[in-house]
């Protein structure tokens, strides 16, 4: 019972960590840009098509792993950099509708881009060798690239969090979310740091992708449920809070993976039920500033 | 200067139209001195189950080609008009509806999506058009929905799960069961449970888990069907949930410590490569590699070398259903819907799996399913099925009696 229990809240944890990686770009741009980037579920699933092409050309081997996890994020965050800087940037000061449309186009262009390219057909991309196994924990084997997945999710909340409160970027980046034109006023490109944003954003979008690529399919609506959980989480965890999006992907990993073991035929409401409480209860999300 | 642009708009309508007039003479002129049959083909190019769709249109194509390169029927050549249904079923409807009124097709082939053959099984009685259906299997087809004008070559639900209970039935007493969360595998698990009672009555379903279509996370579901212990589970998951699950469940140990039986399609087996397990119980529709002929060689060499990879089920039903229709065409002269449909009714056709024929009650083919277990096959670039057991259709099918009763809504 207890090792059911166990075992089982550490796959929600792992799965939450994925979701971290993902969200955590999306409460970024959001948290600062205050674009919702639909495209972000794409940038995702455009990752792990990356990863199975890498692993493709590269090998099935631990090097076509590494090498997958570093081009996916590298390509997708210049994609991002693209994208705000070629389109985002000239819709900037309209209504934010427009730039709901853009976004919305970009995923329907990045469907039909990989339809061109990879066909429609899904796809899959092993383990890595050196994690394709599994560990004893209290007696029951547990996948080992899910403790990988949970040390990655650990380490870009720790950067993340650094980055934003240690550096000087990260201080310009808190003061632009409260005051754009003052920012720009004391001499700093503000347009410039929205693309940095949006790059770095889809970039973990990229990474989140290429993490997940070994344990599920890669196929053409993989990034329609992460999509829609990453909103979740910059809703429940408060828009532009690392911190925030860290603590709810965990909820949102937990409740799904307890909760079945609970009420299975409940399983699709959980993360519903837990927006829906939020919102009724801290609108701004649980580390969500009071607006 | 307005009216000035759209006079010249104008004139530019008329020219474009003119030579396009022209064009279409001079085509038509050329290729065949009678006009083409048209084969109306309604299927879902976009959507999840687009891999599937094209296999299809490729294979039927591929039949349509080789009908027309030995001359056509009649000296009439095959026309194949292809339209794109996105899996909803009203753009089904709508473009199956257009083919016959505006595109003036002479028969139907087989949709995609269940949902979408639903759809347009409706428009074909509504015109009296035939339509031979390649993938879609829901029981309700062959059911309340049937009409003289229908005809399928694809085992349906219930011949499936009929199969599946006979197959893992004996020897399993504690069966779990996992299914995406929808139609098609609710019905599954019923009519596998009602037949389950007659193959042994000491079998029972102890567990069901019902993940959403599309999951990216199984990892709770798995933890929760181990603990159930099951001597087998049952799982309805296809495409890119079972490619999800398999690679989830593997580090789990669950194919080491419980027997898996699985709806199974030859895109599967390719999409997972080496990473697909050995020893799990794959039932399949019509794996090109589950017959051994010389016919089904010389269709997987045709294929392979035009399309670049291996005939996937779907493939071999879309050839084999644009044959039977070709078939029924011929040997009625290029009858109306009702004389071709009674052609069809009595062929004996030879087809890539064998034999199939037609039953008068629902205008089922007696296609065969499969069963076996994964492991590396001679020859095959990815692994396939060992100790394939052919399961005849006269085994699993509804009896007339029970047909009719559905049909009354029973």
């Amino acid at each position: 019972m207890w090792t059911d229990i166990i075992i089982q809240l550490l796959s929600g944890i792992s799965r939450g960590m994925i979701l971290f990686v993902v969200a955590s770009g999306l409460t970024l741009i959001f948290g600062v840009l205050r674009i919702a980037n639909f495209a972000h579920g794409s940038f995702y699933m455009l990752a792990a098509f990356l990863a199975f092409a890498v692993t493709n050309y590269v090998g099935a081997s631990n090097l076509g792993f590494v090498a997958s996890l570093i081009v996916g994020p590298l390509l997708i965050g210049a994609f991002g950099l693209a994208f705000e800087y070629l389109l985002l940037r000239r819709i900037a000061d309209r209504e934010h509708l427009y730039q709901l449309i853009m976004t919305f186009a970009m995923t329907l262009i990045i469907a039909d881009g990989i339809k061109m390219f990879w066909g429609g057909a899904y796809r899959s991309i092993g383990y890595p060798p050196f994690l394709s196994g599994s560990i004893d924990i209290l007696g029951r084997p547990f996948p080992t690239y899910y403790l990988l997945v949970i040390a990655m999710g650990v380490v870009i909340a720790i950067l993340l969090s650094l980055m934003i409160e240690r550096t000087r970027f990260g201080r310009t980046l808190s003061a632009a979310v409260v005051d754009p034109e003052m920012v720009g006023a004391l001499g700093i490109n503000v347009p410039k740091l929205y693309t940095l944003v949006f790059g770095l954003g889809a970039a973990l979008a990229g990474l989140g992708g290429a993490l997940a690529a070994p344990i599920g399919s890669v196929s053409l609506g993989i990034g329609d449920s992460i999509i829609i959980e990453s909103f979740a989480v910059v809703i429940i965890g408060g828009s532009g809070s690392i911190p925030g999006a860290f603590l709810a992907a965990l909820i949102i990993g937990i409740v799904q993976a307890l909760g079945i073991m609970v009420a299975p035929r409940l399983a699709i409401a959980f993360i519903f039920i837990a927006l829906c409480a939020v919102l009724l209860l801290r609108p701004q999300g649980l580390l969500g500033r009071r607006v | 200067m307005t009216f000035y642009s759209v006079s010249r708009r104008g004139m530019l309508g008329t020219v474009m139209g003119a030579a396009v007039t022209l064009f279409g003479l001079s085509t038509t002129g050329v290729s065949a001195d009678e006009p083409p049959i048209k084969i109306g083909l309604t299927t879902d190019l976009t959507g999840i189950a687009a891999t599937y769709a094209r296999a299809q249109v490729d294979s039927v194509q591929l039949a349509i080609d080789e009908i027309n390169e030995a001359g056509g029927i009649n000296g009439r050549k095959l026309e194949l008009l292809v339209r794109d249904s996105k899996l909803k079923p009203e753009l089904g409807s709508s473009l199956t509806r257009d083919l016959i009124v505006r595109e003036k097709i002479d028969y139907l082939i087989g949709p995609d999506a269940s949902s979408v053959g639903v759809a347009v099984t409706g428009v074909a009685k509504q015109y009296k058009k035939i339509v031979v259906m390649t993938i879609p299997n829901t029981p309700r087809l062959v059911g309340e929905l049937f009409h003289p004008y229908f005809f399928t070559i694809v085992p349906s639900g219930t011949m499936l799960a009929r199969a599946m209970a006979e197959g893992i039935g004996q020897d399993n007493e504690k069966i779990a069961f996992i299914g995406g969360d929808y139609e098609a595998s609710h019905q599954a698990v019923k009519y596998f449970g009602a037949w389950l009672e007659k193959v042994n009555p000491k079998a029972k379903i102890i567990s069901e888990q019902w993940p959403k279509l599309g999951e990216p996370d199984f990892t709770p579901y798995i933890t929760q069907l181990m603990s159930a212990q099951p001597d087998i589970i049952f799982s309805y998951l296809w495409g890119a949930d079972l490619i999800a699950f398999i690679k989830q469940a593997k580090p789990y140990g669950l194919f080491e410590k419980t027997k898996f039986a699985t709806l199974l399609f030859t895109d599967d087996l390719v999409a997972l490569g080496d990473d697909m397990p050995d020893g799990v119980i794959g039932q399949m529709y019509a794996p090109a590699f589950g017959t051994k002929s010389e016919k089904m060689d010389a269709f997987i060499k045709k294929f392979t070398d035009k399309f670049g990879h291996y005939p996937s089920d779907w493939a071999v039903m879309g050839y084999d259903g644009m044959m039977i229709l070709a078939q029924g065409i011929k040997d009625t002269n290029v009858g109306d819907s009702d004389a071709v449909s009674a052609a069809i009714q009595k062929l004996k056709f030879d087809g890539l799996q064998g034999e199939v024929v037609f039953r008068e009650v629902d205008h089922q083919g007696n296609v065969p399913s499969f069963l076996g277990t994964t492991g590396k096959v001679e020859g095959l670039p990815f692994k396939g099925l060992v100790d394939i057991k052919r399961i005849p259709a006269e085994t699993v099918m509804p009896t007339p009696e029970e047909i009719l009763a559905q049909r009354k809504g029973g």
